[in-house]
């Protein structure tokens, strides 16, 4: 459910056009980020790793973008005028997009995640779309990310203490000299999925067929309410843009 | 009627040569033996004995090239009741990191009883009795990678034991862990075989470990070298040597003293009853051990 | 000949963050050159991040360490820690290369060395680890582990480090395997003076070939000293998580009723040495028929004035005695 609703939210502020629907997107994801328990102020300290693309966005934009004023002419403040409008906007949709993204990822489990998406796309296991094998690996890579990082940074040390030039040079050379850190990685990598497919065919394993789940997805109060403004929220929405 | 849960007739087993052609090292060579319900065992064996090789036959993760192997009187090359015989058997890793699916430790207790097809109920109970089992009941939320080797292997085993296995197979287990992790984990062992009547087959090169057992197998290079009560097996010192193995260290010193003369009772395991025989021989408190 | 000198180090995992942890705290130590120095203690008692200060991968959050005196920081300890050969868990994680004789040689990369001299440094380091030259065009990723364990330990020793420091270096190996590798390391210390520190957990380990130990517990020292200081403060070492080593249980066992008998012994050899000394020393109040001596001898050795009941006289009236082993 929160998956579907996310999606809705992320089509309205592409389709958002006009400041009021803009503003009251925003109203929309600061009233979540509260009710969820989620202090906005983190939320925007999560967002900064994306703030150099914004910015960069926003610079490109304002110079490139030629945007025709209103009163038709080619005028060079009105055109920039356009621009930052534009970049503006942009912005806006990013960090409304990035809200409404990390909402959904810090308040639902990873598993949680791969079911609903896995009971999203089944249907399309009509269609022989691997549908459980894919969240069984996605599942798997999101258990496994830790132990790689951990085993990635261990070799990492080891052939830097090993090699006096490893860890020197300019960043060009250094990146070259990634082969002592990915092909041990890529090995143990390989070894672990041996060991890790010998231990669940020793556990009964064998796809998806007369399986079951311990987790059921279902359907509860809160995620009635949480259809219902959303609902709300995309008539609010249309009413505005077609009004204006 | 004492069932035997894992009967061995002549079982080889070749691994197959590098580039694939032609009979390749024999693994296991005419192994015959048989373990009894509720039965300790351990298996243990030089580098290339077979240990491994015999532990992934009776897990039916490898079919014997001659011979066959009987779990709870099923053959494992029987295709259709593989996974019958994967139930019976269920099998610990040396690795917890190389064994644990899930992203919290009850996600990946559940994975067992998920494949076999149980119902979701059926799965959180099990899932609930494996946790107390092993003692784990407080970390059903936590992610694998931040608990402890010890406690991570602790939650492999109750992974296998939630398929309610009437065997339970350890390859190595313990290899990987410090001594506490390892008192631990076959105290956890001991107690699952005394109370729950799990047949345990430990696999492991430390002797400290397999004078625990009921019963000590030895393979040498593929083949059944001894077997028998630990006290008996490990008292063989020339033959243990023979198989590159030595037994545990108050033994070894037992066999040191004795070869220069000291009579000291063979087969001594632990480090108590050691303590006793050698006070009693120091404080000149026995007769005569022996006559000529 | 290189000494390391860690004062009141402390280090802090992910500082000022909520994930902040001490791994390490208040450690003073002193590692002099060519000792063999054993630092003990459970997983997650902080030896592995100790070891990674002393090869300056880890720089302290408070308190110091110092290469011949030199602080970590300052140009010249760099050159210094340049002669740490640091071996880490499970090394051959690390192999990358095509062929042995390349990941080896991987160590010497960066140094000038010429051709010759790098082949003739590869083929030492080789044979240090028990390995003959026909390892060298083979690709490591086909050995077995044990092999691929001892080229990655080649592969740091081919650095002629001055300072040897190996993370659980046995671990996960039979006993065999284990036996040799640290068999090579002791000898390498020996010929060549080589500083060895060696992490781990077994208890064994140490008492066979560490000259001085520390214990760590929870990041801190819980104790330090020799093998027989350490291995009989029983309370420090179960509080470590550790036990002494088995034969050094089994001397203490025996010092409750043989107060003479030295319990800091802690290997099979020592420890036969040391029974058969106390057996001696108690005389010969055994009644044993030896085959050695002729029926009715007596054994000349002094005896203790244990009695020795009616059935020990002969028909001839005098007294039989038993053999004892040093005859």
């Amino acid at each position: 459910m929160k998956i579907l609703l996310a999606a809705v939210f992320m089509t309205l502020v592409f389709l958002a056009d006009g400041y009021p629907s803009f503003l009251l997107l925003i109203v929309f994801s600061v009233t979540a980020a509260c009710v969820a328990g989620r202090p906005l102020g983190r939320s925007v300290k999560g967002l900064r790793p994306f703030l150099f693309i914004t910015l960069f966005t926003v610079a490109v934009n304002a110079v490139v973008v030629s945007g025709i004023s209103q009163d038709g002419s080619g005028c060079f403040s009105s055109v920039i005028r356009e621009g930052v409008v534009l970049s503006i906007q942009i912005v806006l949709r990013l960090f409304l997009l990035l809200t409404g993204a990390s909402l959904l990822t810090s308040t639902t489990t990873p598993v949680s995640l791969m079911d609903g998406l896995e009971a999203l796309l089944k249907p399309l296991k009509r269609f022989r779309v691997p549908v459980h094998e894919a969240a069984t690996v996605m599942a798997m890579a999101l258990r496994f990310i830790p132990v790689l990082l951990e085993e990635a940074e261990k070799i990492y040390q080891a052939q830097a203490s090993r090699s006096a030039v490893f860890d020197s040079g300019n960043p060009l050379k250094r990146a070259g000299r990634c082969v002592p850190v990915l092909v041990p990685l890529f090995v143990g990598a390989f070894r672990r999925a041996d060991e890790l497919a010998m231990a669940m065919e020793s556990r009964c394993y064998r796809g998806s067929g007369g399986r079951t789940r311990m987790r059921r997805l279902s359907f509860s109060r809160a995620d009635g309410l949480c259809a219902a403004a959303m609902l709300a929220l995309t008539a609010a929405f249309a009413c505005i843009e077609y009004a204006m | 009627m004492v069932r035997k849960v894992v009967e061995t007739h002549g079982v080889e087993f070749s691994y197959v040569g590098c580039d694939g052609s032609g009979p390749g090292t024999k693994a296991l060579d005419e192994i015959s033996l048989s373990i009894e319900k509720g039965e300790f065992v351990a298996v243990v064996g030089g580098n290339g004995s077979g240990k491994t090789t015999f532990a992934r036959m009776v897990n039916a993760l490898l079919e014997p090239t001659a011979g066959a192997v009987l779990i709870n009187g099923i053959d494992t090359k029987d295709k259709e009741c593989l996974w019958g015989v994967r139930r019976v058997a269920g099998m610990v890793f040396q690795d917890p990191d190389s064994q644990i699916v899930g992203t919290t430790v009850e996600e990946d207790v559940a994975f067992g009883p998920e494949n076999l097809g149980l119902a979701p109920e059926e799965i959180r109970r099990r899932v609930r009795d494996a946790l107390l089992s092993v003692g784990m009941e407080d970390h059903g939320g936590t992610p694998p990678h931040l608990l402890s080797g010890g406690l991570k292997q602790r939650v492999s085993i109750a992974g296998v034991l939630a398929m309610k296995p009437a065997c339970l197979i350890l390859d190595e287990a313990t290899a990987l862990q410090d001594p506490l992790a390892r008192k631990d984990i076959m105290d956890l062992l001991r107690r699952l075989n005394r109370e729950e009547g799990i047949t345990i087959i430990h696999i492991t090169h430390d002797m400290e470990e397999a004078a625990l057992a009921d019963r000590v197998i030895v393979l040498d290079t593929g083949k059944v070298a001894l077997e028998g009560k630990p006290h008996e097996v490990f008292s063989q010192v020339s033959r243990l040597r023979e198989s590159g193995l030595h037994g545990p260290c108050v033994t070894e010193l037992f066999e040191v003293l004795r070869g220069e003369g000291f009579h000291l009772p063979a087969g001594v395991l632990d480090v108590n009853e050691a303590a006793a025989a050698l006070v009693r021989m120091l404080t000149g408190q026995g007769h005569a051990l022996d006559t000529p | 000949m290189l000494s390391i000198h860690l004062e009141n180090l402390s280090y802090c995992y992910q500082r000022g963050t909520p994930f902040e942890k001490a791994a390490l705290r208040d450690i003073t130590l002193r590692i002099e050159p060519g000792t063999f120095l054993g630092i003990a203690g459970r997983s997650g008692s902080g030896k592995t991040t100790l070891l990674r200060h002393l090869n300056g991968l880890l720089r302290p959050t408070s308190g110091r360490i110092a290469f011949d005196g030199l602080p970590v920081d300052t140009h010249g300890a760099r050159a210094l820690i340049r002669r740490v050969g640091l071996v880490f868990q499970r090394p051959e994680d690390q192999l990358f290369e095509e062929t042995v004789y390349k990941d080896i040689a991987f160590g010497l990369s960066g140094t000038g060395l010429g051709p010759e001299e790098t082949a003739d440094r590869v083929r030492e380091a080789l044979n240090a680890v028990g390995l003959g030259e026909e390892f060298l065009e083979r690709s490591p990723f086909g050995l077995s582990g044990g092999q691929k364990r001892r080229v990655a330990i080649a592969g740091v020793l081919v650095m002629n480090p001055a300072v040897l420091v190996l993370d659980e270096p046995a671990a996960g190996l039979d006993p065999v395997g284990c036996r040799e590798i640290l068999d090579h390391i002791g000898r390498l210390r020996r010929d060549r003076g080589v500083t060895v520190v060696l992490a781990t957990h077994d208890m064994e380990e140490i008492a066979r070939y560490a000259g001085k130990v520390v214990v760590l517990k929870g990041g801190n020292i819980a104790v330090e000293g020799t093998p027989r200081e350490v291995f009989t403060d029983v309370d420090a070492l179960e509080s470590a998580g550790l036990e002494p080593p088995r034969i050094t249980r089994l001397m203490m066992r025996l010092k409750d009723a043989l107060p003479e008998i030295d319990d800091g012994i802690s290997t099979v050899e020592e420890a036969a040495e040391e029974i058969k000394k106390v057996y001696r020393g108690k005389g010969c109040g055994w009644r044993r028929h030896d085959t050695r001596h002729a029926h009715g001898q007596i054994c000349s050795r002094q005896f203790d004035s244990s009695p020795v009941g009616p059935e020990d006289e002969d028909t001839a009236g005098g007294r039989l005695y038993d053999a004892c082993i040093s005859c």
